[in-house]
């Protein structure tokens, strides 16, 4: 069975979300939000975030690749959709769904 | 379930500061812990730091085995690039787990190197550098921090980090942003204990561990108002202000160690260190520009330079990636943390390094051309010793870990950024780490006003798995501090030894090495364009 990209779109701005509660943050999260402009995450939050997403779907991650494709850009800021599409991608490429 | 051993980690404690503040009354429960029980000089890890201490201490083992040297650790031995470290890096079992393997619960509360919380039974809440807007997934089990935000004073934004205020720790601030510092500190310890408080009425576990770490972000900052020795120069009413909210953050302290000890009852055996001592830097030694006027680093014109001595380079981690010119540079210090030097080796990604056969002869060039440093404004040697990474950390990190370890003369941190001269007096003393932290233990068999020899940080495992009654597993390499303990107490309770080695699969030097070069260059840039280094 495949994996589902809706499915991990959900696990993704879950956590967001779940997060953003914990600081009364009111605003829908959906793919184009953005973590850093929107959310008012620090870098560090993002160096954090990466690991709890390996802990969550229990899949080690090429998050530097991931920064590396992002950092050929002009735009200093990340959506939650890159996420979800970088974390379905490697977990296509693992070929198991830890959902 | 009942308490067996209270352990309250203070980072940085020590007794050159402790002493004075109990003998004027302002820790009486310290002091009253002191008396019924045991002391000890308690001797840091090489560099006496916060993430190798504490890991040392959590694992009974050295940095060279747990590979934690930092708070930065290089990715692969070819790499320049450096990775944050989290708990999945450290290379061996911890206390905490071995404890469970031997039927004991244990409670985990604002330790470094904590995240991702480890799945042990009982209880952990991150610390270190833990952002507080994921304090939740800091928190095991799952459904921990949700009951945390239940409590009716829980306030995550004082309670876990913040990147600006680390910084002001270090490079110091403005008059009257100190005692806003100090206050901050004291709240931050108060939600700790309203943390603490609340497991361990709810659901006491046997192993109970608080660290208070603020007793170091103080220490450093404001070292000048909390040292009985410059007392007498603080002459204006505002520095006569900030020493009484030092006062009374230290008084804070010992009011929570008082009241968790009598939630964990009189038999629970208590135990209080740190992972360093502190005590004054006079000056600044900045190292990469020593390296610069030596010969062996040069900089690029990106490269960020010191407009006054309290200049560390905190806001400059990683930035050695780009404020230098690898085609000319063969050493250089990438972090002011843990005064290291890593010396560039040739290979294929740097064509301009340093030969195979050339590095020992540049290795101990550069030792001997460190330890000829002089202060010019007093004449003293700025660096007392310098150890290489065969000396500190053989073993399987060793080919990660920094080439030369400094310890500065006056025990202060390096400063990795540019500057016009080498070393600099500090227009006032700040704190910073010391190699002579603290141990001290009352209850559960430990006699009363026992002091002994100054002891290793390695020794805190053994002693922390003894009062839980765990056996001692043959791989740690401190020893059980039996003098603490009276004889009949120790023929009653021997201690157990176990042939036990670490168990749990652990993070090796293979597992980083994935990404080339070139990939890691592109991350920098990643992460300049969103903000996290310049």
């Amino acid at each position: 069975m495949g994996i589902e990209r809706d499915a991990v779109r959900d696990d993704v701005l879950g956590l967001l979300k779940q997060l953003a509660d914990d600081w009364e943050y009111d605003e829908p999260i959906t793919e184009a939000t953005g973590l850093l402009n929107d959310m008012a995450m620090e870098s560090l939050d993002l160096v954090v975030f990466a690991t709890s997403l390996q802990e969550h779907f229990q899949q080690e991650m090429a998050f530097t690749e991931f920064l590396t494709e992002l950092g050929q850009r002009a735009e200093t800021d990340t959506t939650a959709g890159e996420w979800v599409d970088f974390v379905y991608h490697e977990l296509q490429r693992a070929g198991q769904a830890a959902l | 379930m009942t308490v067996k051993c209270l352990f309250i980690g203070l980072d940085g404690a020590t007794f050159d500061v402790l002493d004075p503040l109990m003998a004027r009354g302002a820790m009486p429960f310290l002091a009253s812990v002191v008396e019924r029980g045991g002391r000890a000089p308690l001797r840091s890890t090489i560099p006496a730091l916060t993430p190798p201490a504490w890991t040392t201490l959590m694992t009974g083992r050295a940095p060279a085995a747990h590979g934690i040297f930092d708070f930065f650790r290089r990715e692969s031995k070819e790499s320049l690039q450096f990775s944050f470290l989290t708990s999945r890096d450290i290379g061996v079992e911890t206390i905490w787990q071995r404890a469970n393997r031997a039927g004991q619960r244990v409670t985990v509360l604002n330790f470094p190197l904590t995240f991702p919380a480890p799945p042990v039974d009982g209880y952990v809440v991150a610390g270190g550098w833990m952002p507080w807007r994921q304090l939740r997934s800091g928190c095991h089990p799952k459904t921990l921090y949700d009951e945390l935000k239940r409590l009716p004073d829980f306030n995550p934004r004082t309670l876990a980090m913040d990147m600006s205020h680390e910084e002001k720790a270090l490079e110091g601030c403005e008059q009257e942003d100190y005692e806003p510092w100090v206050a901050l500190h004291i709240e931050r310890e108060r939600q700790w204990h309203g943390v603490a408080r609340h497991l361990m009425t709810t659901d006491p576990t046997e192993m109970f561990a608080l660290l208070m770490d603020g007793v170091d972000k103080l220490q450093h900052l404001c070292w000048r108002f909390i040292d009985p020795a410059m007392a007498d120069q603080l002459t204006e009413p505002w520095e006569a202000r900030v020493r009484d909210r030092c006062l009374d953050y230290f008084r804070t302290v010992d009011e929570i160690i008082a009241d968790l000890a009598g939630l964990a009852g009189e038999e629970a055996m208590i135990v209080i260190a740190s992972d360093h001592g502190f005590g004054p830097q006079v000056r600044t030694f900045f190292v990469n520009q020593w390296l610069a006027e030596a010969g062996y680093l040069a900089w690029t014109d990106k490269r960020q330079s010191a407009t006054e001595a309290t200049t560390l380079g905190i806001a400059s981690l990683a930035k050695h990636t780009f404020q230098m010119d690898w085609t000319r540079t063969v050493a250089y210090a990438p972090m002011p943390s843990g005064n290291g030097i890593h010396l560039v080796r040739q290979d294929e990604a740097h064509p301009h390094g340093i030969p195979a056969e050339a590095l020992a002869a540049v290795r101990q060039r550069i030792i001997e051309g460190l330890l000829a440093v002089r202060d010019p404004h007093t004449g003293e040697a700025v660096v007392d010793r310098v150890w290489t990474r065969a000396q500190l950390f053989a073993g399987p990190w060793e080919q990660i870990a920094p080439d030369l370890t400094l310890e500065l003369s006056d025990g202060g941190l390096i400063s990795i950024v540019a500057a016009d001269a080498v070393v600099m007096p500090r227009p006032q003393p700040t704190g910073t780490h010391a190699p002579l932290g603290v141990l001290i233990a009352a209850g559960a068999g430990v006699q009363e006003g026992v002091t002994l020899p100054e002891k290793q940080i390695v020794d805190s495992a053994s002693l922390l798995l003894y009062a839980v009654d765990a056996p001692i597993p043959a791989d740690l390499e401190g020893e059980l501090p039996t003098h603490l303990f009276s004889a009949a107490w120790l023929e009653r309770n021997p201690p157990q030894q176990s042939d036990e080695v670490g168990v749990q699969p652990v993070a090796t030097v293979e597992k980083e090495a994935l990404f080339t070069e070139e990939e890691q260059s592109e991350m920098l840039r990643h992460l300049q364009a969103l903000g996290y280094v310049e």
